[in-house]
């Protein structure tokens, strides 16, 4: 069981991977407010604000472990009790529930490049890249000035000369 | 005050405060050096030699310093924009420096327009952290523990 969390708590937020509020909260016998509210509290505790977040904190739940724990068996029979499935046994933590959460790898993202020269290089490229959009925005509004008063002269040129 | 200035204010009231509850380390430590930095500026801007801002000038640099150095220590894809953005900052007081023709009025609308850049920059890091499901630096706001004490 998590350190930080209630058998409750960790058996709720463990059976979000694979059922809705709806289904856990009849499978358990609560209400469904009752299920929200246990992995709510869950990922308070863990200090993450997402339900697959939270889950990622949990150990990872490999399909060979969720056969052997009878997860599916148990989905399928519904008078059977969901305990045995949704406390599932803890592999090892490969790294610390820090990074785990911080780096967001579970997630699809992708962190910025290590080296420290790659980064510096990165930041040059933008400010390039940003010094040009700007440029070209500044020059783009002053040719549409200038093309404005030139309609308007046009258009109105008592305006234009008083202008002038 | 002008619409501009107006816009930038209210983006400063609104980000840094997100930033410094909702934001990690990173995210509070650029708040809390962008406040400094404004803060500073109210006293600095008033170092001038014809259109340079010295004492404005010596800030940004600094500013800029301390952003690289934060990109180079954390693993955050906002702060190269940030960074970036504060780069052109810099590099508008060197035009001021090289060109006649560039006057402190250009400099400072150019300090509003990439300092916006660098503030949302910095809002979109909240965000995507928060999309990570990172936990925030600060305590939570509620009286309720986050967590059960040891």
């Amino acid at each position: 069981m998590h350190p930080r969390l209630s058998a409750r708590q960790e058996q709720c937020l463990r059976l979000t991977a694979f059922r809705t509020d709806k289904e856990i909260a009849a499978h358990l016998g609560i209400s469904e407010a009752t299920v929200k509210k246990h992995v709510h509290e869950a990922c308070q505790r863990l200090g993450v604000n997402r339900r697959k977040a939270a889950l990622a904190l949990l150990d990872p739940v490999v399909p060979e472990t969720v056969a052997e724990a009878g997860v599916d068996g148990a989905m399928d029979d519904p008078k059977r009790p969901m305990e045995a499935a949704a406390v599932l046994p803890e592999p090892p933590a490969t790294r610390p529930p820090e990074t785990a959460a911080g780096d967001g790898a579970r997630l699809g993202y992708r962190q910025p490049p290590q080296g420290p020269f790659l980064r510096i290089l990165l930041i040059v490229g933008l400010t390039v890249i940003l010094a040009a959009f700007v440029a070209t925005t500044v020059v783009m509004l002053g040719q549409m000035h200038e093309a404005v008063g030139k309609i308007d002269a046009k258009v109105y040129p008592g305006v234009a000369k008083k202008r002038s | 005050m002008p619409p501009t200035q107006l816009f930038f204010l209210v983006s400063t009231v609104v980000i840094l405060p997100i930033a410094w509850l909702r934001g990690g380390h990173p995210e509070r430590m650029t708040a809390a050096i962008l406040l400094f930095n404004y803060l500073a500026g109210l006293v600095l801007q008033f170092g001038r030699v014809g259109e340079f801002m010295f004492g404005l000038a010596a800030a940004d640099v600094i500013l800029l310093g301390v952003l690289g150095w934060l990109t180079l220590r954390f693993d955050r894809w906002w702060l190269f924009l940030a960074t970036a953005a504060q780069g052109l900052v810099v590099l508008a007081y060197v035009a001021v420096l090289t060109s006649s023709e560039i006057t402190a009025r250009e400099n400072i609308v150019a300090q509003w327009v990439f300092g916006l850049i660098t503030l949302y920059a910095l809002l979109g890091g909240v965000f995507e952290r928060w999309l990570a499901g990172e936990r925030a630096a600060a305590p939570p706001l509620s009286d309720r523990p986050a967590r059960p004490r040891p």
